[in-house]
């Protein structure tokens, strides 16, 4: 956890490298905070299958050898959660869609979207990229 | 690592059965595909995957039912799902494929067809 912003509100976030066996731990991460903030458990229920997503996504646009941020700010009265690609010290890309049999990397923000109308991914730091979206 | 997923296969009559437990990601999604695999690969045409053990499953796993399907249709059979949970309902639900996928309650009724 730390401070927010300009006395804003508190961010609790995760960090862990980009890497499958972590997609998991993010989820429980996501959960968790949700939990602290009474959400009902249908909306966390969504709220890991979009982190999943998220995840899924960044390794599909990320560097090889990045790093994953989960993060939860309250925001009014909602709770705003964004998913990180951190920067990576990897040559390129990833390879795009990835997985046993590879969802293309759209596919995994639309999901998002249904479940949270606001999601949007936008440029992170580093020429990462940032999936945002708010549950309430 | 697929320590997050149980996958344990038996014969019921034509169809072989799959009883899947934990969770299903991009992690987990390729134990699941491996196992699904080799059963068409050995003859399995006719599969009911048993979701009821199932916590959670994105679209990594939609990938692995999907391409399951597919192979088992080339093999002239089919692949039922049985008793997803409410999540995992939703997610077939948002993405159509509840329409594309055969669903049933029980594994008897899946495996009477």
């Amino acid at each position: 956890v730390s401070a927010g912003q300009n006395g804003g509100p508190p961010r609790f976030s995760l960090i862990t490298p980009l890497e499958t066996p972590y997609f998991a731990t993010a989820r429980m991460f996501a959960a968790s905070v949700a939990r602290q903030f009474e959400m009902a458990e249908d909306t966390i229920e969504d709220l890991k299958l979009a982190v999943s997503e998220a995840c899924s996504r960044a390794l599909a646009t990320g560097k090889s050898d990045g790093r994953l941020e989960v993060a939860a700010e309250r925001r009014g009265d909602r709770l705003v959660f964004e998913v990180v690609q951190g920067p990576g010290e990897g040559s390129g890309p990833g390879d795009g869609d990835v997985g046993p049999e590879p969802v293309p990397t759209a596919l995994h923000l639309e999901l998002i979207a249904a479940l949270f109308e606001d999601a949007e991914a936008v440029p992170g730091p580093g020429g990462a990229e940032v999936v945002r979206f708010s549950a309430g | 690592m697929a320590q997050n997923l149980l996958v344990e296969s038996r014969e019921r009559g034509s169809w072989t059965v799959f009883d899947v437990k934990g969770e299903v990601d991009l992690d987990t999604a390729p134990h699941l595909k491996a196992e699904l695999a080799e059963a068409v690969k050995g003859g399995a045409s006719n599969i009911a995957v048993n979701l009821e053990g199932v916590d959670f499953l994105d679209s990594s796993g939609l990938g692995v039912l999907i391409g399951s399907l597919k192979r088992c249709k080339e093999a002239g059979g089919t692949l039922a799902l049985v008793s997803p949970r409410r999540p995992v309902r939703k997610v077939l639900s948002i993405t159509g494929l509840d329409k594309v996928f055969p669903i049933h309650d029980t594994v008897q009724e899946a495996t009477s067809e």
